[in-house]
């Protein structure tokens, strides 16, 4: 088909592609994207990878230090943990349950928390104010203080861990979108469609979202970073997943009992968790000041 | 003034009703006899609990959140499931131990953020700028208990020169008073004083240390914001056309309105620091509410959960509150948070 565009001699990048143009700006926030993506992949490929089975355990090899220690072994790149499993497979495995784990926690926080928050947003009065001093009590509540009290409840496990971090992050998606909405709600274009008609639901969904999504995603990435910090504490904590699941932060708790004979099973998951929330946090950072940048141009 | 206190008690009065709401809630919400749930097994003496017993004889909820409301005031917070114990007596016990690991944690914290933030927000767009962000953000993604567990390894195992748990020495006898050791060292009368103060503070550096580090950060950010976005204003512009110095500047119009700014912030960073406080007493044998309270969760201390959740949440919304509170006596032009 013929270039109709002739004359268009201006290029007018979408939303999307001008927030990408500003974040490929700062290198530092691009080596963070690709390590992030890193992560991803073996999130959802690791165990495909990986050398052995998690739970493996090689007898042979208890506490086998990492391969270029006088006495590690290329069979085991890693090394291995008291129990002989191989701590590569470990790890794979580990990144898959902590960072899947940590991204459904933030999903589930993310879609309650933006629906209470456009409703706080978008209603006045003494809804609104209820709404906001029942919020700002949870906000106040310490996550781990939320975790312990799930947990009591409902019992240790991973899926509980992952409903007690979402429910302490609802509150932030709460604020972050009440803000939003309530700043978009006085500017002009939404007295225009109102003027025009519309209803509040008509409002939202056709002039607010659209415009709310990078907020959202912000506010998301560095969501994540917190879900797996808690997450991982949990784990260490042994309120969290439990011992047969190969969790990073219960990898942590059970290096432990070996820590003086064998640093590396506590060093190797903590420095995992440490650069995948390090490539989150610079991502989130990135992507936020992109945005500030393109709205300010 | 009087309406932003009215407003703000009540605020407070509300938020810990909530709490307290919550509280009697969780009592039916664990598993196992509500009453139990609320009261736990006194050993022997029951009388404080007769009118809450009463109360869930007759079935009548609004008379056993009253008959609840009763006993909280009394100071008979029901009693461990696992030791038989008093709770209030260990929280008493326990919670001068956390306050005080949270209050060197957030003074270091301030005393580091604060003016690294201060020279990164001067100096925005440098190197040293891009340095200190650089750190702040590692500091920021470290998992707090492998920090402090790294912490332990180098400067306890490796090096040897700092213990490793608990908060003085068992060799150093001091009488308890208020339970905060510093301060029960100065006012003890005992030979060995000095020695016993040196053991405390080596005791208290690597945990503060570990509590410290994430709040530190984010101070640091939060501080280089204010700083940045103050010096863009337009009367920042007007003194310097002036010809004002840049210590004049800085001490007259600058430090006051960051400090403005990161007031509010520094509240919600309290429940921040809590959390990773109760990690770290975990850690490092804290005798603290939070290790007292992870305890109790191993061992489904049911009543132990429900008073420890109540007093730690009251004590973050009523520190929060107050700076919240100051913040705003001091600058009531603020946008109002709360609409």
């Amino acid at each position: 088909m013929a270039n109709t565009n002739l004359y268009d001699d201006e290029f007018h990048p979408s939303p999307w592609q001008a927030t990408w143009h500003e974040f490929k700006q700062s290198h530092i926030a691009l080596v963070g994207f690709s390590i992030l993506s890193i992560f991803i992949v073996i999130g959802i490929l690791g165990p495909f990878f990986s050398p052995y089975a998690p739970d493996l355990q090689n007898t042979k090899a208890l506490l086998l230090p990492p391969a270029w220690h006088d006495n590690g072994a290329v069979l085991h790149v890693l090394g291995t943990d008291a129990l002989g499993r191989d701590m590569l497979s470990r790890l794979l495995h580990g990144i898959q349950v902590t960072l899947g784990s940590s991204i459904a926690a933030v999903l589930f926080a993310m879609s309650i928390g933006t629906t209470l928050g456009a409703i706080a947003g978008m209603t006045k009065g003494i809804r609104s104010s209820i709404v906001n001093h029942i919020l700002d009590t949870f906000m106040v509540i310490p996550s781990l203080l939320i975790a312990i009290v799930i947990v009591a409840i409902l019992g240790v496990g991973l899926s509980n861990a992952i409903l007690a971090i979402g429910l302490a992050l609802i509150p932030r998606f709460v604020h972050a979108t009440r803000n939003f909405v309530k700043d978009e709600m006085s500017k002009d274009y939404i007295q225009t469609a109102r003027l025009d008609g519309a209803s509040s639901p008509h409002i939202f969904f056709n002039n607010i979202l659209p415009n709310m999504f990078e907020v959202i995603i912000v506010q998301g990435t560095l969501a994540i970073s917190v879900a797996i910090l808690d997450i991982a504490a949990l784990g260490f904590l042994n309120l969290g997943a439990q011992t047969l699941l190969p969790e990073l932060g219960v990898m942590i708790s059970e290096g432990l009992a070996t820590a003086y004979v064998a640093p590396w099973n506590i060093l190797l998951p903590g420095l995992t968790i440490f650069i995948m929330v390090l490539a989150i946090n610079i991502v989130g950072d990135g992507l936020r000041s992109a945005l500030h940048n393109r709205m300010s141009h | 003034m009087i309406g932003t206190l009215l407003r703000y008690f009540n605020l407070t009065f509300i938020t810990l009703l909530i709490l307290v709401v919550l509280s009697f809630g969780l009592g039916f919400f664990f598993p196992g006899d509500t009453l139990t749930n609320l009261i736990g097994e006194p050993q022997g003496d029951t009388t404080g609990y007769t009118q809450l017993a009463q109360a869930f004889e007759r079935e009548d909820i609004l008379a056993q959140f009253w008959a609840y409301l009763q006993t909280l005031a009394q100071g008979q917070w029901g009693h461990s499931l696992s030791t038989g114990l008093p709770i209030a007596e260990q929280i008493s016990q326990t919670f001068p131990a956390t306050l005080e690991l949270s209050f060197y944690g957030a003074i270091v914290s301030l005393l580091i953020g604060v003016p690294c933030g201060m020279l990164a927000g001067f100096q925005h767009h440098k190197l040293s700028d891009y340095s200190l962000m650089s750190v702040s953000m590692v500091m920021v993604s470290l998992p707090v208990f492998w920090l402090a567990l790294l912490l332990i390894l180098v400067f306890c195992l490796q090096l040897q020169i700092l213990p490793m748990s608990g908060r003085l020495s068992l060799l150093y006898n001091i009488d308890e008073h208020t339970g905060f050791v510093i301060y029960d060292i100065l006012q003890s009368d005992v030979s060995f004083r000095g020695d016993a103060l040196l053991d405390a503070i080596k005791h208290l550096i690597l945990p503060t240390v570990a509590v410290s580090f994430i709040t530190t950060a984010v101070l640091l950010r939060t501080t280089r914001r204010a700083v940045v976005d103050v010096m863009a204003t337009e009367y920042i512009k007007t003194a310097q056309t002036r010809g004002l110095s840049f210590w004049v500047i800085f001490s007259r119009h600058v430090l006051r309105n960051v400090l403005l700014a990161i007031l509010p912030l520094f509240a919600i960073q309290i429940s921040t620091l809590v959390t990773n406080v109760m990690i770290v007493e975990t850690v490092f044998a804290w005798p603290g509410t939070g290790s007292w309270l992870i305890q109790a969760i191993y061992e489904r201390d049911y009543p132990a959960i429900r008073i420890g959740m109540l007093v730690v949440s009251s004590a973050v919304v009523l520190f929060a509150m107050s700076i919240e509170c100051i913040s705003r006596l001091i600058n009531p032009s603020r946008e109002l948070q709360y609409g």
